[in-house]
């Protein structure tokens, strides 16, 4: 049967020529637009790592000497601070209140759009292969920051709430579980130690304290490797405070309640800027992104009706006038089966071929042209060093994308061939043989 | 003589929503294992369609049709295909030849419905051309043959798979009449000397003379 399958398509070679053209551009178009969707679909069902549903972020700014209400009594560093943990006791007897944290920055919080980014090394080994980048995250011990995110650490580290009241040194570090691996093949990293070269060019050695589990820093990346250091002070005038409401309060209310009521919550110079759930903030961040992966995926969807109809209608015209064949083959001996299994066979190894070329092509182009895997396959990896899932491990990333391609064209062209081809197999045969 | 082609009271219809044409009247035929017949009559006589109700492509209205012994009204579309594929080898006036393909795999279409290797599919096909005296063109597609030599082709076709029963419909109809010779002598070869039976229809006097029986038809009836 294969045999005459492929006698067939040999023999029909000029009419399938264009469908097969038309198959191997419909493959590349379509590899590149199911990636987009599939890294888009995948990327917004990953856990972030935290349990965002109950927290709400609060942006405390301090006046400036320029204005009217700012006083200079305030602005020592131990006041501030003590402003500010007036503000957390404040918020913290708020009913429905579960745990506050705050951390003096303004912009490097999690899932904020900006990132700090360090390279640190490992001591025991090459320093050219074994140099990492992370993102890093400033937290203030003995401020419950771990547990108020609802992070969770791993098997062998101190718990998300040791990690929170535990002393630190200046450069001590806690990781997620992806730096972890990247340096040491696994999570085991506690009492292990990493060190970096700051701007006087000093070898600055970080001892490992904690290694939790990943965590998602932007909703709109996948998972990147992170790293939490220890904050005491801060002369930034502005102050991240994160709030965990218990599980029955309704977020929105409270936010509500707390833009209401902002002058309750200013302490010193410190006065609530803006308050909003961590839900709102994760569409507000990922918004643009989101519109870009909707767009794509949406034009996925109208791409795949148009190419699929135009597939169909290709292969439903060519099966249509095999009717005198297939009144002959029943003729015979075939049944009616016989005849469908012909054809859809015609049309799956027409397609196979076609998206084994195309998926091939694509990836030389894309190997020869970074920004299309940069702006697919890995495009989220600028600067980064992404967690190695499937989605940024391009070999296999690959492999699933192609057959993803594959499962789509041979499906589109079974159904433009099943169709015309269960209608001809039906037709009797003396008919059939009637038609010219 | 031992009967290989019985039908009984065969009746056929064509219904539109207009009119109702009655092809075939209540027809009585036997026909006898390693016979040739021919089945003659005015265009529109029903010829055709008693020879597509032998060959199981078409239903009767009404009657029943025994081929080699076995009762083909109540078989089902899959026993239907295999009997056609053992038994029948259809020839037709237009020859109905897939172009597409060449002479060897248009040859080999009846046995690509059986369980068979492809050495010994093979070994038909060489043996049925042979029998036609097309062995040497094998490889050549039926638009780079004459008329007569894509009627040996189909021929080759029918007989590939050792039917017992060849049903031909005017198969030199198209023919002109050198090649329609030709035809009729290898059609007389494989009756007398592989003892298929064979079932003509034709226009042609001196070719159903040449058969061993003449069943004439009228409006749908068997002339006496």
């Amino acid at each position: 049967m294969l045999k005459m399958i492929v006698k067939n398509l040999w023999s029909h070679r000029k009419d399938n020529g264009w469908i097969f053209i038309e198959l191997i551009i419909v493959s590349i178009i379509l590899w590149v637009l199911l990636d987009v969707s599939a890294v888009y679909l995948y990327n917004d069902t990953m856990s972030l790592g935290y349990d965002n549903n109950q927290l709400c972020k609060i942006d405390l700014v301090s006046y400036m000497p320029a204005d009217v209400k700012y006083n200079s009594d305030y602005d020592s560093l131990d006041l501030r601070k003590e402003h500010v943990d007036r503000i957390m006791r404040k918020l913290k007897a708020q009913k429905g209140v579960e745990n506050v944290t705050y951390q003096f920055t303004s912009w490097n919080y999690i899932n904020s759009e900006s990132n700090m980014t360090y390279h640190y090394i490992s001591g025991n080994q090459s320093i050219d292969s074994l140099v990492k980048q992370v993102d890093v995250i400033r937290f203030i011990p003995g401020n419950n920051f771990f547990e108020t995110y609802g992070m969770e650490s791993v098997a062998g580290s101190p718990s998300a709430e040791e990690l929170s009241k535990m002393d630190y040194g200046y450069s001590d570090i806690i990781v997620t579980e992806d730096y972890a691996r990247r340096f040491f093949g696994d999570e085991n990293a506690v009492g292990k130690k990493l060190y970096f070269i700051n701007s006087n060019n000093d070898t600055i050695w970080s001892p490992i304290k904690g290694v939790l589990k990943d965590v998602r820093h932007q909703q709109f990346r996948p998972v990147n490797s992170l790293a939490f250091r220890p904050q005491y002070d801060s002369k930034e005038p502005e102050v991240t405070m994160t709030v965990r409401l218990l599980p029955n309060v309704d977020v929105e209310e409270f936010v509500k309640m707390l833009e209401s009521s902002e002058d309750d919550f200013s302490s010193g110079n410190y006065y609530v800027f803006d308050v909003c759930s961590y839900n709102d903030l994760i569409r507000k961040v990922g918004g643009e992104y989101e519109i870009f992966n909707r767009l794509v995926f949406v034009l996925m969807i109208f791409f795949m009706i148009n190419v699929g109809l135009g597939i169909m209608g290709t292969f439903w015209l060519q099966t249509r006038n095999r009717t005198r064949d297939a009144g002959v083959m029943r003729s015979f001996g075939a049944t009616r089966w016989n005849i469908r299994k012909m054809l859809l066979g015609e049309g799956v190894v027409l397609s196979t071929i076609a998206v084994a070329i195309g998926c091939f092509i694509y990836y030389h182009v894309a190997l020869e042209f970074p920004f299309l895997s940069k702006a697919f396959a890995i495009r989220y990896d600028e600067g980064f060093n992404i967690i190695d899932y499937w989605v940024t491990n391009f070999g296999e990333h690959f492999m699933i994308i192609s057959l993803l391609c594959y499962v789509v064209v041979v499906l589109t062209v079974s159904i433009g061939i099943y169709i015309p081809a269960r209608k001809i197999s039906n037709v009797n045969p003396i008919d059939a043989l009637r038609e010219e | 003589m031992e009967t290989i082609i019985k039908l009984t009271e065969v009746n056929k219809i064509y219904r539109t929503k207009e009119i109702e044409t009655q092809a075939l009247d209540n027809v009585n035929v036997e026909i006898e294992k390693g016979s040739f017949v021919s089945i003659m009559g005015p265009s529109g006589c029903g010829k055709s369609t008693l020879l597509n109700i032998m060959g199981l492509l078409d239903n009767p209205t009404s009657g029943q049709v025994e081929i080699a012994g076995v009762v083909a009204n109540n078989m089902n579309e899959k026993a239907l295909a295999s009997f056609r594929n053992s038994t029948l080898g259809f020839v037709f006036q237009s020859f109905h030849l897939i172009n597409s393909l060449s002479v060897t795999d248009n040859v080999m279409l009846p046995l690509l419905y059986r369980n068979m290797n492809g050495k010994e599919r093979n070994r038909l096909v060489a043996e049925a051309l042979e029998k036609v005296g097309l062995s040497h063109r094998i490889n050549h597609r039926p638009s780079q043959l004459s008329g007569g030599q894509c009627q040996r082709v189909a021929i080759a076709r029918a007989i590939v798979g050792s039917p017992k029963i060849i049903l031909a419909d005017e198969p030199c109809g198209n023919l002109d009449s050198k090649m329609s010779a030709d035809i009729m002598d290898l059609l007389q070869r494989l009756n007398r000397e592989h003892g298929k039976t064979v079932v003509m229809v034709t226009h042609n006097e001196d070719q159903a003379r040449q058969t061993d029986r003449i069943i004439r038809f009228f409006d749908g009836r068997q002339v006496v």
